[in-house]
């Protein structure tokens, strides 16, 4: 798994690549902390680049919904991959009481987050 | 006479994480020789490294000295994967329905993407066995 950091248009961007299993999960998960813990408070995850991911995954994305709920914060998962998506659905990741959403494409995903951070 | 055509082939790993990259990649040779289609060896890779992980976390009591054994077997109906540790299977089945609860998803994505999980659990370890229908 490769992992990247990226501030685009005050939203924060974790961009992917690999595999997320129970094995790298945790490097993920020391990630996302640092960002939660500065007060970050909307995530992308761009998932883009990853072609497998799961409960090791699933586990992570689902601390972090539950980490940014009480701060009104929201999650952007992108993928076009059919399996990734099929999973995260199968576990009711974008379920309406969650603060998750599924977008294709990374700029729109960012550029969605950043209009509702704008409008609070 | 039903015939079984039985994969020689066990993988037997050192009850660690960095392998489970390498088990995946085993599984996928093994499912695809037997005809699933792309969605349904993910499926397999899925609910066999949820297996796995439970496995290293909750069945290998001397850490990474412990062995995973991990084996399939091609029936005439289906595909199944054994997934034995050295523990002793202590968790019960579901779910308390909380998001943070890894393993209730674990289970359930293990349900939802088998046909059939079955845990025996025994004193020299406890193995889940996967199984996938051909179609």
């Amino acid at each position: 798994m490769e992992m990247r950091v990226e501030l685009k248009d005050g939203v924060h961007v974790l961009h992917i690549a690999g595999e997320i299993d129970h094995f790298v999960a945790p490097k993920l998960q020391r990630q996302i902390d640092e960002l939660i813990d500065a007060d970050q408070n909307h995530l992308v995850f761009d998932f883009s680049e990853v072609n497998y991911l799961d409960s090791g995954g699933i586990g992570v994305l689902f601390n972090a919904m539950q980490q940014l709920m009480p701060r009104k914060g929201l999650i952007a998962i992108v993928s076009q991959d059919e399996n990734v998506v099929r999973i995260l659905e199968l576990v009711g990741l974008f379920d309406k009481r969650t603060n998750v959403s599924l977008f294709s494409d990374s700029d729109v995903a960012v550029k969605t987050l950043e209009g509702k951070i704008r409008v609070g | 006479l039903v015939k079984t055509d039985r994969c020689a082939d066990e993988l037997r790993i050192n009850s660690r994480g960095a392998e489970l990259a390498a088990v995946r990649a085993f599984l996928a040779r093994k499912a695809g020789a037997c005809g699933f289609d792309e969605a349904a060896v993910y499926d397999i890779k899925v609910a066999a490294g949820e297996a796995i992980a439970n496995a290293i976390e909750h069945g290998s009591p001397k850490g990474e000295s412990n062995t995973v054994t991990v084996s399939c077997e091609r029936g005439d109906a289906a595909f199944t994967i054994r997934v034995k540790d050295e523990g002793v299977f202590k968790r019960s089945i579901p779910n308390s329905g909380r998001a943070s609860d890894y393993r209730g998803h674990g289970i359930l994505l293990m349900l939802s993407l088998m046909d059939k999980v079955e845990i025996d659990e025994s004193d020299r370890g406890t193995t889940v066995s996967l199984t996938k229908r051909y179609k």
